[in-house]
């Protein structure tokens, strides 16, 4: 324990220099910008600025990443309360409460108290990860071949199930990203797949054109075609924090926090869902339930304090295993590995103060964004009032500058555009974004581990599921895929409904 | 984590067009990851063959879309439809629009002119292009025009700069 906090003083000390002071201040203000943009997420927002902190030094890299990270998340809540249009996804559960108080004149009151949460819920889930990380590392030591397989399969098919809307559309994506994953030389004979003699096909999709195509060139198209937004809350008032309102409410803000990063540890999740569970909870456990909706400070606070607490939440798999827990964390561990770090159980084997040193970045980004959502308010409703049709020209400049910047082809910009017109169609269409970006990250771990545990066994499938973890691992995802099924969750119900009043009534 | 909003979710004919799709998208993988050489006369087994993960993967995505299309004739893909509303349109069209001069920017004009000068002329036919309204005043046309033209050199200038001399990127 000593060790751990010595460790992470070390780190702390070690990130206190003006250059990293510097770099932080303006990552998190373009994280906050980012982030208060509706249509611009923290998944462009990390992919672009992957791209343009290509030539930094990777510990300045991975610092500015994660205030652009944080500073997104956070940022989103800005345009949900003012303008009832939540500046990334993860933010829509803010928009509930956070619109009705501004219309209630009550803006600067929201805005300090979706400070105040997101601060704390980013403190816990970096706590978390602290306390966590090193026991789930030591533990992720034990996994071969087998039981990364059946991680890669259970992190596409949870994110299919629960990434929002139709689970059915959610496994079609996760699969074509794993189909993706496998364009180019394959890891066993280098022979070039799908290349049809193209050898910038036989290299490979890059993940950071394919993100910043489907998360940034797609939202761009996406946004032009919604009508124009009017209505921006002018009046916001005193956003300094009532301490009242946290003392009031701190067994939600604690709740919420430990939700949020629960389900930022689940693969592909993200924020929006840990938000959403946040408020959900809240408003089971609250009081003022008929408040919720009207502009409760209580739901504001859960659903802050939930997608905050699931940045740290999402960076724990990576780390450990490297699973991505959401889209931002995906192309964060791209990030890493571009930098030359190898996220997953070895990380923490041959270094383990970097473990405290992602939890000292983390930390001080949350300072940062505490700083800004006091002293950053109005210079961010002049933003708010650029007329999209002026903005979404200059992020499609920097779209193609971050396709392209990294390995400076062409091609690149190709594979940004293709993708930022097919994530456009497959919105529309209503399929999640998620589960393709988690199957182009995890389709290597799937393909690598299942070719080397067929190898092993000589071409048996039978330790994929006879190991103990492969079997619980095996049923998870059979199970989700089952219960995703409506005929099936429709009987399940009526089975378990019956049996739960029965037991109401012998209780009394 | 990411599906839109405030768009009204697709209809069956729609979803049954888009299971089509995947569909045919999924049966060509098969057939493509069949032809695949196997290398088994190099002694390597067969299920290391470089087709053999692409094609599973392949396979699940045309049963997955099998499912899509009978949930949607199941749902009403073939009964009449409503025809698109006038906004729809008017949606169909803007997205079209920026499409197509993201497209001609950054697939035709980046690498063929200087960067400064094709991001110019990107903003400023962008600006202007939604901004423009039928029946518009030429005095009104004129302001945006020349603000569409000032924003355009000022982003294309300034990006340049910053991404050249402080992000040292080398631009296209």
């Amino acid at each position: 324990m000593l060790d751990n906090l010595s460790m992470l003083g070390g780190q702390l000390a070690d990130q206190a220099n003006l250059t990293t002071l510097f770099n932080v201040l303006w990552a998190t203000f373009a994280g906050i910008v980012v982030g208060s943009l509706p249509g611009l997420t923290a998944t462009l927002g990390v992919a672009l600025m992957t791209s343009l902190t290509f030539s930094m030094e990777p510990n300045q890299a991975i610092q500015v990443l994660i205030c652009v990270y944080v500073g997104a998340i956070y940022g989103g809540s800005r345009s949900a309360i003012l303008l009832n249009i939540p500046g990334t996804p993860a933010s829509a559960a803010s928009t509930l409460d956070g619109f009705p108080l501004a219309r209630q004149g009550l803006a600067g009151r929201a805005m300090g108290i979706s400070t105040t949460g997101s601060w704390l819920g980013t403190l816990t889930g970096t706590l978390v990860m602290a306390s966590l990380a090193p026991f789930l590392a030591n533990f992720a030591l034990s996994f071969g071949s087998y039981e990364l397989f059946w991680v890669a399969v259970f992190g596409i098919v949870i994110s299919g199930t629960l990434a929002g809307g139709d689970p059915l559309k959610g496994y079609m994506v996760g699969f074509l990203g794993l189909f993706i994953s496998t364009i180019g030389q394959d890891s066993q004979h280098a022979y070039p797949r799908f290349a049809f003699g193209n050898p910038d096909l036989a290299g490979g999709i890059g993940l950071l054109p394919a993100l910043v195509g489907a998360f940034g060139l797609a939202e761009v198209l996406t946004a032009m075609g919604r009508p124009p937004v009017h209505g921006v809350v002018t009046k916001v008032g005193s956003v300094l924090p009532r301490p009242a309102d946290v003392a009031r409410y701190w067994r939600t803000i604690l709740r919420s926090g430990l939700i949020g990063t629960f389900t930022g540890t689940l693969p592909g999740l993200g924020e929006e869902t840990a938000a959403f569970a946040a408020y959900a909870a809240a408003r089971r456990a609250s009081r003022e339930r008929e408040k919720f909706g009207q502009g409760s400070i209580e739901g504001l606070i859960a659903a802050e304090t939930g997608e905050s607490a699931c940045v740290p939440g999402a960076m724990i798999p990576v780390l450990t295993l490297a699973v991505p827990g959401s889209a931002p964390a995906a192309v964060l561990m791209a990030a890493m590995f571009i930098h030359g770090l190898n996220p997953g159980p070895m990380l923490l084997v041959t270094t383990p103060e970097y473990l405290y040193r992602v939890v000292a970045m983390l930390m001080i980004a949350d300072m940062a964004k505490l700083f800004y959502g006091f002293f950053l308010v109005r210079p961010l409703l002049l933003i708010l009032r650029v007329p999209r049709e002026r903005l979404m020209p200059v992020i499609v400049l920097l779209c193609t500058i971050g396709a392209y910047a990294t390995t400076a082809r062409v091609f690149n910009i190709w594979v940004m555009l293709v993708f930022g017109v097919l994530g456009m169609v497959l919105r529309r269409m209503k399929f999640p974004m998620a589960p393709m970006i988690l199957g182009m990250v995890l389709g290597e771990l799937l393909d690598k581990n299942l070719l080397r545990g067929l190898t092993i066994a000589n071409g048996s499938i039978l330790p994929f599921f006879t190991r103990p973890i492969c079997i619980v691992l095996a049923c998870l995802s059979f199970g989700s895929v089952i219960f995703s099924v409506p005929a099936v969750s429709i009987r399940l119900r009526r089975l378990v409904r019956p049996g739960a009043r029965r037991r109401a009534a012998s209780l009394g | 984590m990411t599906v839109a909003h405030d768009s009204p979710p697709p209809s069956p004919r729609a979803d049954l067009f888009t299971a089509a799709g995947f569909l045919a998208f999924g049966v060509a993988v098969i057939v493509v990851s069949a032809q695949m050489p196997t290398f088994t006369d190099q002694g390597t087994p067969a299920y290391v063959a470089p087709g053999i993960v692409p094609g599973f993967h392949g396979t699940v995505i045309s049963l997955l879309a099998l499912v899509l299309a009978v949930r949607s004739v199941l749902r009403g893909a073939f009964r009449p439809m409503p025809g698109s509303g006038g906004s729809a349109r008017r949606s169909l069209l803007r997205i079209a629009l920026a499409c197509v001069l993201a497209i001609v920017f950054s697939g035709f004009m980046v690498g063929r002119l200087p960067f400064w000068l094709a991001a110019a002329i990107f903003v400023f036919v962008f600006i202007l292009a939604f901004e423009w309204r039928p029946g518009m005043a030429s005095g009104v046309l004129a302001r945006d025009a020349g603000i569409a033209a000032a924003i355009g050199l000022g982003t294309g200038w300034g990006i340049t700069l910053l991404f050249e001399h402080v992000f040292l990127i080398r631009m296209p």
